[in-house]
């Protein structure tokens, strides 16, 4: 990838760029050339057709680590008519690489929670690349009990690789927390919807991932590894990622199939990054729309509901003859 | 079938020795067997004696790993007894991962077992108590579909039961073969321990080696009590992990129970040599109906601690000086076979439910096993995920 542009978008960039350079003439020389526009344009969208309807779900995996792609709060600023980040997780001390707090969803408090990725370098590595460590999971933990003590429906947004593997991360109990986290969050009396909107990257997803809804926007991946330490276990070849990522059937379509998700948010063609307000937009849209039928379940019923969308996960079968 | 039946039959074929990777224990596997080597000393131990002193080097007190059913016999009083829940659930394979069934039919004659977890009901120290016993040696011990949904159903059985759960995790993590669904299971069975917790049910949760990843991150995090081994490798991360990530070496003590348990997420360390009269104490502390005896007063403590188990699966010589025998746990005895039968019932019930959760497009319910082809076999750490 270069300048933000994958190696398979080269053809369709360069395209697009020529276009433009048209429209720019069009307008600056008054020059016509609405005809060899119309002809380019129908040979974009072809080109566009093509390229995505083979789309790899390795593909997909980078294409959610575009360094322009929506983060958290990005999405935050672009669902909500307003936000209160709270802070901290009462123990140690604030992990910027998880943020969290109450938001408005049309009028409505609600507690958002979600890891938080840098959108330059800088920013990276303040928030730790969007890994959490142990008070990460905590400060969601507190605010997501908090919500529950208030009655706020709880939000997730999910774009993390894992929980961070450190030292000090072992140090503090990051299989504890996550443990923990599982188990509490299966039991809020809240309606909780949990949407990953990039990475889904195994416990540190799942830890705060325990939903009434999973919803999953087209490109994200969701699954109990990366493709490249799946590989690199494996095969002990990290260049067979790709290979990987085809096995795994970590794309927003497999986990449909598979039950583990419940709705499927499309994406522009390309990536939500060239269209970060549609891809809000729909995502608010789905949000509204599933929280309507939640807030019709009472607080016991969303916690047995929440329980049993989990418990009938899992393929076993009966050996015969027994 | 008759290829598992077989496969059943068999008792001795249990793997004895610690290995880094199931390579490496399949060549240590080799059946003489007669000497092993101590990975920690060195020192070179009979057989017999190893398995006289429960799987520890009688040098340098290094703890060997042991399969799921050595763990079984060293801590119910009567491994005949033992009436084993969902012992035909076997794994399918859901996202048609490469190599996966010809993996599973591999180490599944290899091992005896069907799966990397035994579950069922037995007596330790004369009281009544469902286990979970992971097994390392079945694909590292990894947590797929079955494995999930059998420790699942333990924590439910034994709720429905109304009596305590120990667990035995012994793990790398979650089956990478079983992807998404194999996370899932970290949820199903956080949510069976929180269910079981509500009912006022004790859970122990003991830690082997390895514990580590989804396991530690789910179900073997959340006991009552936790109880480790001494020197077992518990963490979340790969230590590979770790070093890539941080670009420098972790310290080798890092994940050792002995740190684990510093930093506080353990509430003891246990060798093997204790850990039957250890759980059977704290199971009786929390079971009994009457007053409880302390162990302290009984007159024929201290030199018969090692015997109490050593070479002694039975474990006649700990009720002796346990106080189960003059408490009113006659009263749970007698409860036992009805409850054992119950269990066995609600098995079949909940064989039914498998089979009405078929209708489901993820949850497969097949007739029949997959085929017996012997694949090739990758190393342990193949089968989990590190982080
Ligand atoms: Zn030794």
């Amino acid at each position: 990838m270069a300048n933000g542009v994958f190696d398979w978008e080269v053809p369709l960039v360069e395209l697009e760029k020529r276009i433009e350079e048209l429209r720019r003439f069009t307008r600056d020389e008054g020059i016509d050339f609405a005809e060899e526009i119309a002809t380019l344009e129908r040979k974009a969208e072809k080109l566009r057709q093509e390229i995505y309807a083979s789309i790899t779900p390795w593909q997909r995996v980078q294409m959610v680590r575009h360094s322009r792609r929506p983060t958290t709060l990005d999405y935050i600023g672009m669902l909500f008519d307003d936000f209160v980040e709270l802070h901290g997780d009462r123990t140690i001390r604030d992990d910027p690489a998880m943020v969290g707090g109450i938001a408005l969803l049309d009028g409505r408090p609600v507690t958002v929670i979600g890891p938080q990725k840098g959108r330059d370098t800088k920013e990276n590595i303040r928030r730790n690349f969007g890994l959490p460590h142990p008070e990460g999971y905590r400060k969601a933990i507190r605010l997501m009990e908090q919500a529950e003590k208030f009655g706020r429906p709880i939000i997730t947004l999910i774009d993390v690789v894992g929980a961070y593997p450190g030292i000090e991360a072992e140090e503090r109990g990051q299989g504890v927390v996550i443990a923990e986290s599982i188990r509490r969050m299966s039991f809020l009396k809240v309606p909780i919807i949990c949407v990953i909107t990039g990475e889904g990257g195994s416990g540190g997803a799942l830890a705060i991932g325990v939903g009434n809804r999973v919803l999953m926007l087209e490109n994200a991946w969701y699954s109990v590894i990366s493709p490249e330490m799946c590989a690199q276990i494996l095969w002990r070849d990290v260049k067979r990622a790709p290979e990987a990522a085809q096995s795994l059937r970590l794309t927003a379509k497999d986990l449909l199939e598979l039950g583990v998700i419940d709705e499927v948010i499309p994406e522009p063609m390309g990536g939500a990054h060239r269209d970060p307000q549609a891809v809000a937009a729909s995502m608010k849209e789905a949000i509204l729309r599933h929280l309507a039928q939640l807030d019709q379940e009472s607080p016991d019923e969303l916690v047995e509901k929440r329980i049993a969308r989990y418990r009938r996960l899992g393929a076993v079968a009966l050996a015969s003859g027994e | 079938m008759a290829k598992f039946r077989e496969i059943f039959r068999g008792k001795s074929k249990y793997v004895t020795v610690r290995a880094d990777s199931e390579e490496a224990s399949a060549k240590k596997e080799v059946p003489d067997g007669l000497w092993t080597k101590c990975d920690q000393c060195g020192a070179m131990l009979y057989q017999k004696d190893l398995e006289r002193n429960l799987y520890v080097c009688d040098k340098c007190g290094y703890h060997f790993r042991i399969g799921a059913r050595v763990r079984i016999a060293q801590l119910v009083d009567d491994a005949d007894a033992f009436v084993e829940f969902d012992k035909d659930l076997i794994s399918t394979n859901p996202l048609d991962f490469p190599d996966y069934p010809q993996k599973l039919n591999a180490t599944s004659e290899k091992t005896g077992l069907r799966d990397a977890v035994i579950t069922g009901i037995g007596r330790i120290h004369g009281i009544e108590t469902v286990l979970a016993v992971m097994d390392f040696y079945f694909m590292g011990g990894s947590m797929g579909s079955v494995v999930g949904e059998r420790v699942t159903r333990a924590f439910e059985r034994a709720g429905e039961l109304g009596l305590p759960i120990v667990t035995v995790a012994a793990s790398g993590g979650a089956r990478m073969q079983e992807g998404i669904l194999s996370l899932m299971q970290m949820e199903k069975t956080c949510a069976a321990v929180e269910k079981f917790s509500r009912k006022g049910l004790l859970f122990i949760s003991v830690l082997a080696d390895p514990t580590t990843a989804g396991v530690f991150g789910s179900f073997a995090s959340l006991g009552d009590i936790n109880i480790a081994e001494p020197g077992a490798t518990i963490g979340f991360a790969g230590q590979r992990v770790i070093e890539e990530t941080i670009r420098k070496p972790v310290p080798p003590s890092l994940q050792k129970a002995e740190t684990v348990f510093n930093n506080g997420f353990i509430d003891m360390i246990v060798p093997r040599s204790e850990l039957k009269r250890e759980i059977g104490r704290l199971l009786l502390w929390h079971t009994a109906k009457g007053p409880i005896k302390s162990e302290k007063e009984a007159p024929s403590k201290g030199g018969e601690r090692e015997n109490d188990q050593g070479g002694n699966p039975q474990g006649e010589a700990g009720a002796q000086a346990n106080p189960e025998a003059s408490n009113p746990q006659g009263q749970a005895g007698s409860r036992e076979s009805g409850a054992a039968q119950k269990a066995a019932a609600s098995g079949g019930d909940l064989r039914m439910g498998v089979m009405a959760g078929s209708m489901e497009s993820h949850l497969t319910v097949s007739g029949s096993a997959n085929g017996t082809t012997n694949g090739p076999l990758k190393g342990g750490r193949a089968d989990h995920t590190p982080a």
